[in-house]
């Protein structure tokens, strides 16, 4: 068990900088997802923690111990891989016991480990079989199992799930968060996929361009996004965005594009005159002149996306603004038709037009 | 019926260079066996080509130089292919210049300064340049298998606690079996039948090898064909031996498992 950080940890390839100044500091037996898109540096800060990178600035802490040169075998670590790099001419077993073998514990320990793991993961009847006589949902199991054998202080994870089909990756999604809380091993998950990331970290950061946007519990960065890009990140259908001028007048602030207009009474604050307006989906609703909504707009439908119990309906005002509404399934809908919807006051963000930076909620 | 057409025509072209590459051989096992199938020349040139003394010297000059450059490329490959180290593009370009330069080029001077340390009409004054001639295929050679092995199972290795020697002992020298018999085969066949350089460095007859040894059948003003041809495919047997032997290993699907699908 330990705590990791990166203090201000900078990684750079040639001119180009994978990692920049990053901190954060993960609690013991936390489960920390590091979520973004390619070229975010989540994977770079993941090799830097296991050692398979050289820090070119600032500190890694594994515990109470600085680790930036300790090589990867002396971090107490584990990990799996996304192509999960299984030994190939090894059985099941040998693999799971090839760490505890180079640490050089005696066979019958070895054995009893393995055996253990194994149990605990349901991979008993597979540990004479070769990697190649396994199934892809075998595999991921079985690299989980040679990291879990060696009781490392931390587990690392790069997308090892994402070579699985969507069935398995959902159950298996569950399985791997039940086992963190069993084991209590602090745990560092990589992953692309924000479902994954909302679904299974106790904190999420956000990353982007080899800078932390923003960490904290899924709920919170859903529901605080700090950034646009935060905003349009995390969320499935994305948060619509829509750069609108800002006008005080008086205690209300007018917020408009041509002739869409969005009036909010008893507003105080100071806001830059361009910003950008961002509404989830469910928080933009087809009008029934609920007291809670703002509006109405109207807009057509430019594209549906049915998924039975609801749908998402993206729409796009005559002024070229566009809002994704959540519906229930059973509304019939059809592309071009003409639609009034209301936005969910409140619920709205506020982001600076020029920064992207979060402003406040309205 | 298109389909038929193209495969007769496939069949043709392959028979008939198959029968431009066994013609030859055909030619000197027929005069070898002198019109019966009887083994009476192979006998004889066998005492008159002292082809026994051959034998032997083949056989340690060959056996040396395939584990010797089998270990060495081994492990330049291993340095090449999986580390990054200041001047590892220069080295690697040392070793390509062995691959494509002539070897006839520099065999004059290499005599003289073999013969200036005394390893002229010694095993070593074959065993060295051979070795040194098949390690830079064979660094060439296994530096390519071990770009070709996935980063993650080293980088897995590393953190499963072994050492580069570890590493490469128990994950990556098993994978590449195939590829490493592949080259020991070929290096067999390059030492094993190798002429300007023993005729080069090896006059003493008590430790020249055989193919030198058939020169004797080729005087200047006779040719003993009968026995040429046999010792020929005497000289020849084991190369096609060793090739029969472990064919069926080459290439075999090792990295098969060790990935997703």
């Amino acid at each position: 068990m330990a705590t990791v950080r990166w203090e201000s940890a900078s990684k750079w390839f040639g001119r180009t900088a994978a990692l920049r100044d990053f901190s954060l500091a993960v609690e013991d037996g936390e489960f920390l997802v590091l979520v973004g898109p390619s070229g975010s540096g989540k994977t770079t800060a993941l090799r830097l923690l296991a050692g398979l990178d050289s820090i070119s600035a600032g500190h890694v802490w594994i515990g109470d111990r600085i680790v930036d040169r300790l090589a990867p075998q002396e971090r107490k670590i584990a990990m799996v891989f996304q192509d999960y790099a299984l030994y190939p001419q090894m059985s099941v077993s040998q693999n799971m016991g090839f760490g505890l073998r180079m640490a050089n514990v005696p066979r019958q320990d070895i054995e009893r480990q393995v055996a253990a793991t194994a149990h605990t993961l349901g991979i008993g009847e597979l540990l004479e079989r070769k990697p190649r006589e396994l199934s892809g949902g075998q595999r991921q199991r079985v690299a989980l199992a040679r990291a879990l054998v060696r009781q490392p202080q931390v587990f690392l994870m790069d997308e090892p799930l994402s070579n699985l089909d969507a069935q398995l990756r959902a159950q298996t999604r569950g399985e791997i968060k039940r086992l963190q809380k069993d084991v209590r091993i602090t745990t560092v998950y990589v992953t692309h996929d924000q479902v994954e990331a909302m679904t299974m970290g106790d904190r999420v950061a956000v990353m982007r361009d080899g800078v932390l946007q923003q960490v904290g519990p899924p709920g919170t960065v859903y529901d605080q996004p700090a950034n646009v890009f935060v905003a349009s990140f995390i969320g499935s259908p994305a948060m619509s965005l829509n750069a609108l001028a800002a006008e005080r007048r008086g205690g209300s602030l007018t917020l408009r594009r041509d002739t869409f207009s969005l009036e909010l009474s008893s507003f105080s604050r100071d806001v830059p005159s361009t910003v950008t307006l961002g509404v989830r989906p469910e928080q933009a609703r087809l009008w029934d002149g609920a007291a809670n909504l703002v509006g109405p707009f109207g807009g057509t439908v430019e594209s549906i996306e049915e998924l039975g119990r609801e749908s998402f309906v993206s729409v796009v005002t005559p002024e070229g603004l566009r809002f994704v509404l959540l519906v229930d399934g059973s509304f019939s809908v059809a592309i071009d038709q003409r639609l009034s919807f209301g936005l969910r006051s409140g619920q709205l963000h506020l982001f600076d037009g020029e920064t992207g930076h979060a402003l406040v909620r309205i | 019926m298109r389909l038929r057409f193209e495969q007769g025509v496939t069949y043709t072209v392959l028979l008939l260079f198959c029968a431009v590459a066994v013609a030859p051989l055909l030619g000197i096992l027929v005069v070898a066996l002198g019109g019966g199938a009887h083994f009476d020349n192979f006998v004889g040139a066998w005492n008159a080509g002292d082809l026994g003394t051959g034998l032997r010297n083949s056989v340690v000059i060959t056996t040396t130089v395939v584990v010797a450059s089998a270990v060495l490329s081994v492990l330049s490959g291993y340095a090449l292919g999986t580390m990054r180290f200041r001047g590892d593009t220069l080295i690697f370009a040392v070793f390509l210049i062995g691959v494509v330069m002539p070897f006839e080029a520099p065999i004059v001077p290499l005599y003289y300064d073999l013969r200036a340390f005394g390893l002229t009409d010694s095993y070593w004054g074959v065993i060295l340049p051979d070795t040194a001639l098949s390690v830079a295929f064979g660094t060439f050679w296994m530096r390519a298998f071990f770009l070709s092995t996935p980063v993650s199972l080293i980088e897995a290795a590393r953190i499963d606690g072994a050492s580069s020697r570890a590493t490469l002992q128990h994950i990556l020298l098993p994978l590449a079996r195939p590829h490493l018999l592949t080259l020991m085969v070929l290096v067999f066949m390059w030492t094993w039948n190798d002429f300007l350089l023993s005729l080069v460095m090896l006059s003493n007859p008590s430790i020249q090898t055989l193919p030198l040894k058939l020169a004797v059948f080729q005087g200047r003003y006779v040719t003993d064909v009968s026995s040429l041809a046999s010792g020929a495919v005497i000289v020849m047997l084991p190369v096609v031996l060793v090739y029969i032997i472990l064919q069926r290993h080459f290439m075999r699907g090792a990295l098969s498992g060790a990935l997703k699908l």
